[in-house]
């Protein structure tokens, strides 16, 4: 089967999107009457009266059609199995008919459908046509029948029209899907277009322009949260942790939320997880800057474990003098990439675990239970809080390490290449190293981009194997132009790019190494021209 | 706010502050040090100006002191708001302490046991091997360090014997760290934390200075201490690096003639993975013991008797909320110290959301009880599902009473009085014959009796459902069958214990002993027929042969024991049945148990990723606005939704390998509906870029929430890490 889709030729739909699916307009709406462009009527009644065994019997896949051809003599008599026939038929159908939509492309698909590909098509029209029709049992076992049935003739392209039909319904869902969707192959999408790229400032302007739509809801939603502050209060002072998960920013509520604590009197640390370089020993630090006021003079030694025994200490210490004063620890992102290792999060328990530390922090990412194991988590006693807030990552994901950020998606990560920095980061590189490197990197992509010139390659193409330069001959140019002077320079110069992965490298059918810097024409140009300018 | 600070950011001002003191009133105090200034000035600056707090609101804040609400629709008074969260404190507290006890005991006989070991651990003894004792801690980690800390108390304390080291697995990077750790624990010496190989100055003039790690340390101590010990306890052996414990165990070998050195290792798994870690040479170095922690099922069954089923507690579980706790017991967590939790978050949800807990904190005097309860309270009370069958079953007896419960607030305010201590009594009653029925079985069956923890039963018991159950039924019918010498033992044992049954168990202990001694005068032992062995044949007529012969045989002795068993079993039956009752037959029974299973089921398992799923996919769920079809039953994609709802659910419709552009234009052609259609992608179109920076949030929050990653095999591709439901 799988085969027989790869041969099918592309779906109706020309475009290439998941979605445009929706567009698909429902010819049932008007039974009877003849599709507009393709001039071929839809004789749903007559599919009902004649059903024809071979049809059935060529699409083996659909077993339930067999339940159809047994109401074929009296379609109304049980329309529940119709319908629910049906309604498999068609989750079937948008499967198939995403599948083929995603990974084709504008390719024309002027006729010679595949009578599946059809079948796919019409299911999902005619059960269009069934839930924006009347009601009338008769209509919908019509519709019904004309959707198990599979279609004779090819039918043409179909003109959009304007009516909009509401959007289908996608069922499959969890181990169908993941099945579904792995069992072939991963295509990947043939269109070559990429998107315009947006500058960071165009970006946070139009984000800041734009009128959220749902701006009341959210409102509401986080009034909601709010109003249960009092007993996360009370959870805190009973010596339970609390957790907050769930889709959106949870930083303004818990810095509204922070109020309460502050206003009780306590310490208050705020940690934001996402910032990057976020160390445990920033915020042990901090807490004991909390209790012992700025200039405690107290010093810590290397070992953080060794650290957090003297910190608890302090801690034990301060309980005695000042019982109801704790310190209220507020992490934002608890699960961020910073304070991902299971070392933080056991010295973060440990901490938490002390009972003049109350913690309250905040998880985003989805899989963030499995940072910890029954010990970690016995020590945090966390108090778990649903607080989905639908309120944007606009910091999470700005702040973020680069890897993660917005600012990489931006600029580089879907507007060219799949990497780190981009093209733009390359430049800041090179501005940082020697003049050396500098050369070596120019001769690279010099000679990479002479080679794209003869090869007649776009300004989009990108730079490939196909492209690059052998590891000796790079050499040998580089000690020409007294660049380095031994391997030994020359291997440390190209560490460098390695590690900006500024270049790729591959050993070749004979095992000789070829280097090539992973960006598109364009790119390269620019570098060039800022490598020789500067 | 957000996005000013970001787009600063993005101009490379150090404008994220990791962490920071906040500081929420005054810019002043901020500023008497430089790191609150940094902090202050970051992009906190505008919030904290804007947080400033009123002071009043702290005052009440601070003046209640507890936060708990006003109920009842504000009619609470605060004097019963401030009793509800009195009677929590009292009656948790109570249970805190007892509960604490009962873990402290828990582990009293390892302690004792290990005790021992080290006071008597010596040369003599042991010879040239290091003294060592393996304690099998079982798989509970979190409770490990807790027993350490015990064991370490109690020699280092209690005993006196000595100082204790603890290591764990954190301080296994090298032998240097271990030694150095060993080392401050056993001479306290805090050489200012340096990481450095400082030498340690001699404080004597004879002792030669020495690096920081040197065992000789612990030899110059141990030579001002005599008789003492030094004990090196590792606390989890597994994750301790191997080859750092065989280092560290030949340096304590060979420091042993100098130095009374005694090794203790945790061990969580069992001791033939520990012997298969090390090699031979190393085992053969070490001499000792092993010790046992007591069983989970143990400790957990005693602190659930001393928490729950003890008179002492007011508060009992309901049985669905005891469902939801010891089924995350028995899957999940196993730790006690997690039930106790679970158990004080019963309580605190109780006395925060009920308004008529507050009778729990006043259930000894009925002058308390008329005092704390207010109108209001009268009304909730008589909105309780209790109530009703309580006065429907007044009306048929006494009609008046029942009206009275109705109009009048004193009337009802001694009916809750009297219920109250109907519930306590019940609840008494209840501990009382779960406390008799575990005896039972544990003499007719044991096996069963271990299989089954009593606070499984605690639930069937409450629904009232547990005699029909077969494990019942089968404790009733065992008993029957027993012999007449274990039936002898279980009368006596149940007569030992405090019930109503006690003296008639006792006269029918006396009665059997009577008759065995009878008939041991014959030279046999007493039978009842129930007792008789299993006929196998296969013939009714044949089997009845057997047992007529049987029972021909049976003296006089024999037909009066039987009359015994027959009655005694069956009063058994009767006060098992009668005290096993259903909780909800109780007025007030709401105020006495608490069976709300949400919280708990919610509160103590994290569901982050359904939760984010469910946000995603069917935004009106939450938002609950009209645009996001939350009526639906199939809430489809719609351009109404939030962005990342809708890259979500075009997320969920793509395969492995999703294509930037594709989704981009898929996604363009939702949010744009129908004007998508008539205009082309136009690069500069305002309202596309806009789009397009919509686009690109969403992207960059679906990878921030770990759904997807960029794909190294393809550019503009992303591979999808999640499926929903999956």
């Amino acid at each position: 089967m799988k085969r027989k889709r790869e041969d099918i030729p592309p779906p109706p739909a020309p475009d290439a999107t998941p979605s445009r699916r929706s567009r698909v307009k429902d010819l049932t709406a008007n039974p009877g009457t003849p599709s507009k462009t393709n001039g071929t009527p839809r004789k749903a009644v007559s599919f009902l009266n004649e059903p024809s065994e071979t049809e059935l019997g060529r699409s083996p896949r659909t077993p339930r059609q067999k339940q159809i051809n047994v109401d074929d003599n009296d379609s109304t008599a049980d329309p529940p199995i119709v319908r629910n026939a049906n309604r498999s038929a068609r989750r079937k159908s948008v499967r198939n008919m995403i599948q083929r939509s995603i990974r084709e492309d504008l390719m024309d698909e002027e006729d010679g459908f595949e009578e599946e590909d059809n079948l796919a098509q019409r299911i999902f029209d005619d059960e269009d046509a069934g839930s924006s029709e009347s009601d009338s049992d008769d209509e919908r076992s019509t519709a019904a029948a004309g959707t198990s049935t599979p279609a004779k003739k090819p039918r043409g392209r179909q003109k959009k029209k304007k009516e909009k039909s509401p959007p289908p319904v996608v069922t499959i869902e969890g181990p169908t899907a993941y099945f579904e969707q792995n069992g072939s192959r991963a295509r990947p999408s043939s269109t070559t277009a990429t998107l315009p790229p947006l500058s960071p400032k165009t970006y946070f302007r139009l984000l800041e322009q734009h009128e959220d739509k749902h701006a009341a809801d959210v409102e509401h939603l986080s009034s909601l949260h709010k109003a249960n502050f009092d007993q996360w209060v009370f959870e805190l002072s009973q010596g339970f942790n609390i957790l907050l998960y769930g889709y959106g920013s949870k930083r303004k509520l818990l810095m509204e939320f922070i109020k309460k604590e502050a206003a009780i009197g306590n310490h208050v640390v705020v940690v934001n997880g996402y910032v990057g370089g976020l160390t445990v020993r920033d915020i042990v630090n901090m807490v004991v800057n909390a209790v012992l006021g700025m200039n405690h003079g107290v010093k810590f030694g290397v070992n953080v474990n060794e650290m957090m025994d003297s910190v608890l200490q302090i801690l034990d210490e301060h309980r005695d003098k000042d019982e109801d004063k704790s310190v209220t620890l507020l992490v934002h992102s608890i699960d961020a990439a910073a304070l991902r290792t299971p070392q933080t999060q056991a010295l973060l328990a440990q901490l938490s675990s002390h009972p003049s530390i109350r913690l309250i922090a905040s998880s985003d990412n989805i899989l963030s239970s499995l940072l910890w194991d029954s010990s970690t988590l016995t020590l945090f006693n966390f108090i778990f809080h649903d607080a989905t807030t639908f309120v944007p990552y606009d910091l999470e994901i700005s702040a973020a390490d680069e890897s993660e950020g917005i600012v990489d998606v931006i600029t580089g990560g879907t507007a060219g290449r799949s990497g780190r920095s981009g093209a733009k980061g390359v430049k800041y590189v090179l501005a940082s190293l020697t003049g050396n490197a500098k050369n070596l990197y120019r001769i690279l992509i010099a000679t990479q981009l002479t080679a794209m010139e003869d090869d007649g390659a776009g300004k989009d193409k990108m730079g490939t194997e196909a492209y690059g330069i052998a590891y000796r001959t790079l050499y040998q140019k580089g000690l020409e132009e007294f660049v380095c002077s031994s391997d030994l320079v020359f291997k440390t110069l190209l560490k460098e790019f390695y590690d900006h992965q500024m270049v790729t490298s591959r050993k070749d059918l004979q095992g000789s190494e070829v280097l090539w810097a992973p960006f598109r024409k364009e790119e390269l140009e620019s570098i060039l021209e800022d490598i020789m300018l500067g | 706010m957000d996005t000013d600070s970001v787009l600063n950011d993005e101009s490379g001002s150090l404008e994220h502050q990791a962490c920071y003191i906040y500081t929420p009133t005054s810019e002043a105090l901020s500023l008497s040090t430089p790191k609150k200034r940094r902090a202050a000035s970051s992009s906190r600056t505008p919030r904290s100006k804007r947080e400033k707090i009123d002071p009043k609101n702290c005052e009440t804040v601070g003046g209640q002191g507890h936060g708990f609400p006003t109920l009842l629709r504000d009619l609470e008074d605060e004097d019963a708001v401030n009793a509800r969260y009195e009677a929590f404190q009292r009656l948790w507290r109570d249970v805190e302490r007892r509960t604490d006890d009962v873990l402290a005991q828990v582990n009293d006989e390892t302690l004792q046991s290990v005790s021992t070991f080290v006071s008597k651990a010596s040369q003599e003894i042991y010879g040239e091997k290091l003294p060592t004792g393996l304690i099998l801690t079982g798989p509970n980690i979190a409770a490990h360090s807790v027993l350490f800390q015990q064991i370490e108390t109690r020699i280092q304390s209690v005993d006196k014997r000595g100082r204790v080291a603890i290591l764990t697995s954190k301080d296994s990077s090298n032998l240097k760290n271990v030694l150095k750790k060993i080392i401050r624990c056993v001479t306290e010496i805090h050489d200012g934390f340096d990481d450095e190989d400082d030498i340690v100055e001699a404080k004597t003039g004879r002792n030669p200075s020495r690096y920081n790690y040197d065992p000789e340390i612990i030899h110059d101590w141990c030579s001002t201490h005599p008789n003492t010990k030094v004990v090196v306890a590792v606390q989890d052996t597994e994750a301790f690096d191997p080859a750092v414990l065989v280092e560290l165990i030949s340096i304590l070998h060979q420091y042993l003639p100098k130095i009374p050195f005694i090794l203790l290792l945790g061990i969580a798994t069992s001791e033939d993975i520990f012997y298969e870690k090390l090699p031979h040479s190393t085992i053969r170095l070490l001499r000792g013991d092993r010790f046992d922690v007591q069983r989970f099922e143990e400790s957990m069954e005693q602190v659930f008797e001393e928490a729950v089923l003890s008179s002492r507690s007011v508060l009992k579980l309901g049985p669905r909320v005891s469902d939801v706790i010891f089924e995350r017991q028995k899957d999940h967590t196993r730790s006690v110290s997690s039930f106790v939790m679970a158990l004080k978050y019963a309580y605190m949800s109780h006395f925060y959301a009920n308004a008529l807990s507050v009778i729990l904190g006043s259930v000894d005097s009925e002058e308390s009880v008329d005092h704390i309860l207010s109108d209001a309270h009268c009304e909730a009370i008589r909105n309780l599902p209790s109530f009703k069958p309580f006065v429907e079953a007044k009306v048929s007896t006494f009609p008046w009473r029942a009206r009275d419960l109705l109009t009048s607030n004193k009337a009802l305010k001694s009916a809750v009085y009297t219920a109250s201590r109907e519930c306590q009594r019940y609840s008494t009653n209840l501990a009382e014959a779960i406390n008799l029925f575990r005896k039972l079985q544990s003499i007719v069956s044991p096996q069963q009796a271990n299989e089954i923890p009593t606070y499984e039963l605690y639930s069937r018991i409450l629904w009232g459902e547990f005699t029909t159950r077969p494990a019942f039924r089968d404790a009733m019918l065992t008993t029957k069958k027993i012999s007449s010498e274990k039936f002898h033992t279980l009368l006596s044992t149940l007569s030992d214990l405090p019930s109503e049954l006690s003296s008639t168990l006792s006269t029918a202990a006396e009665k059997v002993q009577e008759l065995q001694s009878e008939k041991a005068a014959k030279g046999s032992s007493l039978v009842s027929e129930f007792a008789l062995p299993d006929s196998h044949r296969t013939t009714v007529k044949s089997g009845r042969v057997r047992l007529d012969e049987q029972k021909s045989r049976m003296t006089s002795q024999d037909t009066e024991y039987q009359k015994l068993v027959t009655s005694t079993v069956q009063q058994l039956e009767t006060y098992f049945k009668d005290r096993f009752k259903p909780y909800t037959n109780l007025f007030l029974h709401e105020i006495f148990f608490y069976d709300l299973k949400s919280p708990h089921s919610q509160v103590f398992a994290a569901k982050p990723r359904p939760s984010v799923e469910r946000a995603l996919s069917r935004p009106g769920d939450y938002l609950g606005c009209a645009c996001c079809g939350g009526n639906e039953e199939e809430a489809g994609i719609s351009a109404s939704q939030p962005y990342a709802a809708i890259l979500y659910q075009l997320y969920l419709e793509s395969p492995a390998l999703i294509g930037v552009y594709d989704l981009w234009s898929a996604f363009r052609v939702v949010s744009l509906g129908d004007k998508a259609e008539d205009q082309e992608a136009d690069e500069d179109d305002e309202e596309e870029k806009e789009l397009q920076a919509q686009f690109y949030r969403a992207l960059a929050e679906l990878r921030y929430l770990g759904f997807v990653k960029y794909s190294k095999k393809k550019t503009d591709h992303l591979v999808k890490l999640a499926w929903k439901g999956l």
